[in-house]
């Protein structure tokens, strides 16, 4: 008899079960819509020998164009501390530059770079909240010190001198990102300040800006702080891509405005919801099942945008996972036209690339694919693949 | 009969409220770190500060900075939590690599344990026991280590 009651409910359970694995393929599904005019197509790769102390990750890459078909790429070592330079075309280190932690040319940790000339560059040291002037000996010419006598609080934020948010300098002005020294899970963080503006001239700086207003309704965990922006140096305007924001937003330096535009990723298929128990106990989870929205990059040759999109995995209940997981997610890149009209998405191969390091060249887009979960990983060996622009 | 049971279960209560039992945070503490390097003592060290690779980066940025201005101070025992070696090998001077109060969690037992998930932590000792962990997060990141600081 109890049998016979319990075989109802089994098959209801199982029937349910169904549904919701299907809800969760379908939301993760992206493909080639029937609007896409254009799509990135792998090309080739090229590697860039590192020494043993040089990390396949690092916070800052940037290309430097030299002159007419040549570029370097410069590639910060964060902890040695070090700039290393490659000739772009046959990926040999042309030359380094040692930073100093300690003593009169002290620069603290570095985390990003601006390069004037390669006898003028400015380093940036996030956790000591320090801008430093060096020479191409990596002698300090001028430090910038961005937290006064003042402790981290809540009116202060760390800078984000990232490859996916690089410093700008405008009329002797370096923009930044920030992230606001809050508690990121109380709804109050999004209120912070995200950008900076360093006067180089006499060394003030103030903070503006905020998160978009779609932050405002809840906590959205501590992957979703980071964002992305493009400098569009001929419209002298900053274009960002924030992590939960379906629209990217062009703020024009010249009138202090700021615009949204629609650039949402195709898989998307409802709202996203905010965490329901903000902590850090369940942000790992939630991280994971989340879609991030991440750099965008403006492709001047081209004349296209590209937004990188992280997104979400798959996971049982009974499974725990960890934060190596990340690497795990599905990456996809929309691309704009210059209009911010979205013109195409092009999925990548799961495992193989890093949304957080690329660099831009006439030849195409670089990513690098020292993915951790790629096979084909060179211990010291920085790789990048080259992605073209082609229509469908 | 029930006397022989009564007075069984009377012993056995007695033996247990006897024995003065750790704080579970050290006793996890100590199985954890055991499993790591069973030659390390808990009883050596003050606070312990644990920094796993990946999370909140602006909290691991500060406390790998946290962790190289303080890697004389042997009254704090510092450990990572990454898989190997070319996730934090560039994150820390080289000599810091040979001191006795830093060990890697090469097997993520941190997390395993659930002491650990995307923000840096400390414990420090109550009554000569590890018993309270705070996240380091934005919000406290300065205050937790002048505190740190000024106790060893």
């Amino acid at each position: 008899m109890r049998k016979v009651k319990l075989l109802p409910i089994v098959l209801l359970f199982i029937s349910l079960s169904s549904c919701i694995t299907k809800h969760e393929e379908k939301k993760e599904t992206l493909s080639e819509s029937a609007n896409d005019s254009v799509k990135l197509v792998e090309s080739h790769d090229v590697f860039f020998e590192l020494d043993k102390e040089t990390s396949l990750k690092t916070s800052f890459i940037t290309i430097l164009e030299k002159e007419k078909d040549s570029s370097i790429l410069v590639y910060l070592n964060e902890q040695k501390p070090a700039i290393y330079f490659y000739d772009i075309n046959n990926q040999k280190l042309l030359n380094q530059i040692l930073l100093h932690k300690e003593g009169p040319n002290a620069v603290g940790t570095p985390t990003g770079l601006f390069i004037q000339s390669m006898d003028s560059i400015y380093v940036i040291s996030s956790s000591y909240y320090r801008v430093t002037l060096i020479n191409g000996l990596g002698e300090a010419i001028r430090t910038y010190r961005l937290l006064g006598d003042d402790k981290p609080n809540v009116n202060t934020g760390m800078l984000r001198p990232f490859t996916i948010s690089p410093p700008v300098v405008i009329d002797k002005k370096m923009y930044f990102n920030v992230a606001p020294d809050r508690d990121v899970y109380d709804k109050s963080y999004y209120n912070g300040n995200v950008n900076l503006v360093l006067n180089l001239n006499n060394g003030d700086f103030e903070y503006f800006n905020s998160y978009p207003k779609e932050f405002n309704d809840g906590v959205w965990g501590v992957a979703a702080v980071n964002f992305s922006s493009a400098f569009v140096k001929h419209k002298n305007q900053f274009v960002y891509s924030f992590s939960i924001s379906d629209s990217i937003y062009v703020f024009d330096v010249d009138n202090k405005k700021i615009k949204g535009y629609l650039s949402k990723t195709s898989s998307l298929t409802a709202p996203q919801e905010p965490m329901r128990k903000p902590s850090n106990q369940y942000d790992l989870r939630y991280a994971l099942q989340a879609t991030y929205y991440d750099g965008i990059i403006y492709d001047k040759y081209r004349e296209v945008y590209y937004r990188f999109v992280r997104h979400p995995l798959s996971l049982q209940e009974d499974e725990s996972p960890n934060f190596y997981d990340f690497h795990r997610k599905p990456i996809s890149v929309i691309i704009l036209d210059r209009k911010f009209n979205k013109i195409g998405e092009t999925k990548l191969k799961n495992n193989t690339y890093q949304s957080f390091m690329y660099f831009l060249s006439k030849d195409g887009l670089y990513i690098s694919n020292s993915n951790p979960n790629n096979p084909d990983v060179k211990e010291d060996k920085a790789g990048f693949t080259c992605f073209k622009l082609e229509e469908i | 009969m029930f006397k022989f049971y009564n007075s069984y279960i009377i012993l056995i209560l007695l033996g247990v409220s006897c024995t003065s039992r750790l704080p579970e945070t050290h006793e996890k503490l100590v199985e954890v770190i055991g499993k790591l390097n069973d030659d390390l003592s808990l009883n050596n060290f003050s606070t312990i500060v644990v920094l796993p690779v990946q999370g909140c980066s602006p909290c691991i940025e500060r406390t790998i900075n946290f962790i190289e201005n303080n890697k004389m101070n042997t009254e704090v025992l510092f450990i990572v939590v990454a898989k190997n070696k070319r996730e934090w090998g560039h994150l820390f001077s080289s000599e810091l690599f040979k001191n006795s109060n830093f060990l890697i969690d090469d097997q993520l037992l941190f997390m395993d344990y659930d002491f650990v998930q995307l923000f840096p932590v400390y414990f420090s000792k109550k009554n000569g026991y590890f018993s309270e962990k705070v996240e380091i997060n934005g919000s406290n990141v300065q205050d937790v280590f002048e505190k740190i600081s000024t106790q060893n």
